[in-house]
């Protein structure tokens, strides 16, 4: 305990002038809050989710493309078929948790250079309302192999595609990992001039893979 | 000039300067305009937006109504998942324990994301002091890196910079440059390659990441990031420690009310529903892990924000730091953000710096506005600015730090006014001064006694009848 902690913690104390509320009284005025969270979430009406998902991912702002197939076993034909339409060459990065898969004429390997040019990553759900993919970091699933490389390939099962963001943090989620990120398209950039550039730093291109 | 902790002391100077740069108001026309409108659209597409500033103002001011409730919850389960938290009243005392962090690290070369209680705290000259390298991996802080300039604006802090300006700094320090000229809007993507190719290796050589936080989180203990650049993660998970830099009051209960006020922060910020990448990072690394930093630190700052707390000014501790005040403000529309003096221009800056650095330094600032009001309309937590502008201004005459020609000129104002005939007589007689001038324009460029006010901008000359002159005229009309 740091004498620079006390400091601060008498002085928001001064300020309130009287003794704090119990933390049951807090939490009941933190309840009132936001009596229904749907007052501040963005109408969708009645948009089906996974249409909606596939609208937002692949509008202009957020310039994903998306892919389908029937089953994870799919997924390296889909990918494969990624790397011969953009030209790429056969050799991607994979998370740890795709490597089970059968990647046939594929080179897939679960480490990641600093330069590598293709990278597949399991994403662990979606939200209708932003077109954002969901990723929780892990052994199975490293976060930089969704920063690093110029193609983004995420894969996400269609049953994991929520309405809201809500539904990231709902009571039945497992508990935080270390890293939680919502991506929403690929790396732009608007620092000059505010024209919009994608590739700053990560992905330039993003290919959503949805499974079932 | 980036280095040290600005003063917002010379601010009329720094004005001067500022309106005799033409390039300065090139940049910002092109930018603040298209701000605007991107905000005008996704926001015509957001017809919850006044519930959920309401909702977002509640949150704001339930959370800092139990600050030490909610410091004390945060503090506990970061300490949980094996972050440690450290405190400091003042940017000296923020600095310092960064520092002792990166020495502790052995650290050669940090990577920053771009954050404004780092540019408050004076982080940058901290770290030059102590020989270290810094490398800002945000683009527009990169690019005021090489011009060796603070940031002008919170979220685009190279605002005041043209792409012409970026082509010749690019051209001047990038090991491999890239330009294509003419410098189209595609071409600008040639400068953004320029600057991910040089940077690319620095987040790999990186012994410490040091990011802000737009919010922490009290029920998790963790920290969240927004950026379109993806440059948060990279620069965090790459070297062996991150440092995150945090005022107080960007606390909030749980992630579902973070949630709430990223909506609000997206739309506000760029016009955007939401923002690329958000993270919610929650520890170092951990034991199945082969990445990510094996230390987290999280440095919480005061620097005047209690203080705040205990004062009308404590509205202003709802800011999430979206800027669109900034982007309504016709004041920052023509001087940009460099005479503010403080990391944080325009509406924002008028009310924070004066808590900061003191009122008797800062004491232009609330001066350096036209209480038109749209800064109010557009903040996403209702923040009365205008009105807490007016209360630093009642302050600054109370303590008298007014000019004493303007303390003169006002006491006399009050003298005539309080003399209705008198009042109207001298209203008469300068209004036929002034059209006399303006011979028949509608705007004059040149009056004598008023050179400070026409040498920059004209003067609009009167038209019409005066408001007393119309009152009159109704009045004789209704009686009829």
């Amino acid at each position: 305990m740091s004498s620079a902690r006390d400091r601060i913690f008498a002085r928001i104390a001064e300020a309130r002038g009287g003794a704090q509320l119990s933390a049951s009284a807090i939490a009941a005025e933190r309840a009132a809050l936001l009596p229904d969270e749907s007052i501040t979430q963005p109408t969708i009406g009645e948009q089906d989710t996974i249409a909606r998902f596939k609208t937002m991912a692949s509008s202009e702002r957020l310039t994903a493309s998306v892919d389908e197939v029937s089953t994870l076993e799919g997924v390296p034909a889909a990918v494969a078929a990624y790397l011969a339409r953009t030209g790429l060459p056969g050799e991607v990065a994979i998370a740890p948790a795709l490597a089970g898969l059968d990647w046939g004429s594929v080179q897939a390997s679960t480490d990641i250079g600093a330069n590598q040019p293709v990278a597949v990553t399991l994403a662990d759900g979606g939200i209708a309302e932003t077109g954002s993919l969901i990723f929780r970091s892990g052994p199975g699933t490293p976060m930089l192999h969704n920063f690093l490389a110029l193609h983004h390939v995420a894969v996400v099962e269609r049953s994991k595609i929520s309405r809201f963001l809500e539904s990231v943090f709902a009571p039945d989620t497992p508990a935080l990992p270390r890293i939680l990120s919502l991506v929403t398209g690929t790396s732009g950039t608007a620092d000059i001039e505010a024209v919009n550039i994608r590739g700053a730093h990560g992905p330039r291109y993003l290919h959503i893979v949805l499974v079932g | 000039m980036s280095s040290a902790i600005r003063s917002a002391a010379n601010f009329k100077g720094e004005v001067h300067d500022a309106l005799a740069r033409p390039n300065l108001k090139v940049g910002l026309d092109r930018t603040i305009g298209l701000l605007q409108t991107r905000r005008r659209d996704v926001l015509a597409r957001y017809p919850e937006f006044e519930a959920a500033r309401e909702a977002g103002a509640r949150i704001k001011d339930h959370t800092l109504a139990h600050l030490d409730h909610y410091l004390a919850e945060f503090e506990k389960n970061a300490t949980a998942s094996g972050s440690v938290v450290h405190w400091a009243e003042t940017p000296e005392e923020a600095c310092k324990i960064v520092i002792d962090l990166c020495r502790k690290a052995d650290a050669k070369s940090v990577t920053r994301v771009k954050s404004m209680l780092g540019e408050e705290i004076g982080l940058p000259k901290a770290l030059a002091d102590a020989g270290i390298e810094r490398v800002e991996t945000d683009l527009a802080e990169h690019i005021i890196q090489l011009a060796d300039e603070p940031p002008s604006h919170i979220v685009i802090p190279a605002m005041h910079k043209t792409r012409e300006e970026v082509a010749d700094l690019f051209a001047e320090h990038h090991i491999h440059p890239m330009i294509e000229t003419p410098l189209t809007d595609l071409n600008v993507g040639v400068l953004v390659e320029s600057a991910r190719q040089e940077l690319r290796p620095k987040y790999v050589a990186a012994d410490v990441g040091i990011s802000g936080a737009n919010f922490l989180i009290a029920s998790t203990g963790s920290i969240c990031t927004v950026t379109n650049e993806g440059n948060a993660e990279l620069t965090t998970e790459l070297p062996r420690m991150h440092i995150v830099t945090a005022g107080i009051e960007k606390i909030v209960p749980t992630p579902e009310h973070a949630l709430v006020l990223l909506r609000l922060l997206a739309r506000s910020a760029l016009g955007i529903e939401f923002t690329q990448y958000t993270s919610f990072f929650t520890g170092p690394r951990r034991a199945d892990e082969t990445r990510g930093p094996e230390e987290m630190h999280i440095v919480l700052v005061d620097n005047g924000r209690t203080q705040m707390l205990a004062s009308e000014m404590r509205p202003m501790l709802r800011c999430i730091r979206c800027g669109a005040c900034i982007n309504h403000c016709p004041v920052y529309s023509v001087i940009g953000g460099h005479p503010y003096g403080s990391p944080y221009p325009g509406p924002m800056g008028s009310v924070l710096t004066p808590a900061m650095q003191s009122l008797e330094v800062a004491k232009d600032l609330p001066h350096a506005c036209t209480l038109n009001g749209r800064c109010q309309e557009v903040c996403p937590v209702k923040i009365p600015l205008p009105d807490l502008i007016r209360s630093l201004r009642d302050d600054t005459w109370r303590r008298k730090l007014v000019p004493r020609p303007a303390r003169l000129a006002v006491k006399v104002w009050a003298k005539v006014a309080a003399r209705p005939w008198l009042y109207q007589t001298l209203v008469k007689c300068s209004t036929r001064a002034l059209r006399t001038f303006a011979s028949g324009k509608p705007m004059i460029d040149r009056l004598p006694l008023a050179g400070g006010w026409t040498g920059t901008r004209d003067f609009p000359a009167p038209s019409g009848k005066s408001f007393m002159e119309q009152y009159k005229t109704q009045q004789k009309r209704s009686q009829r």
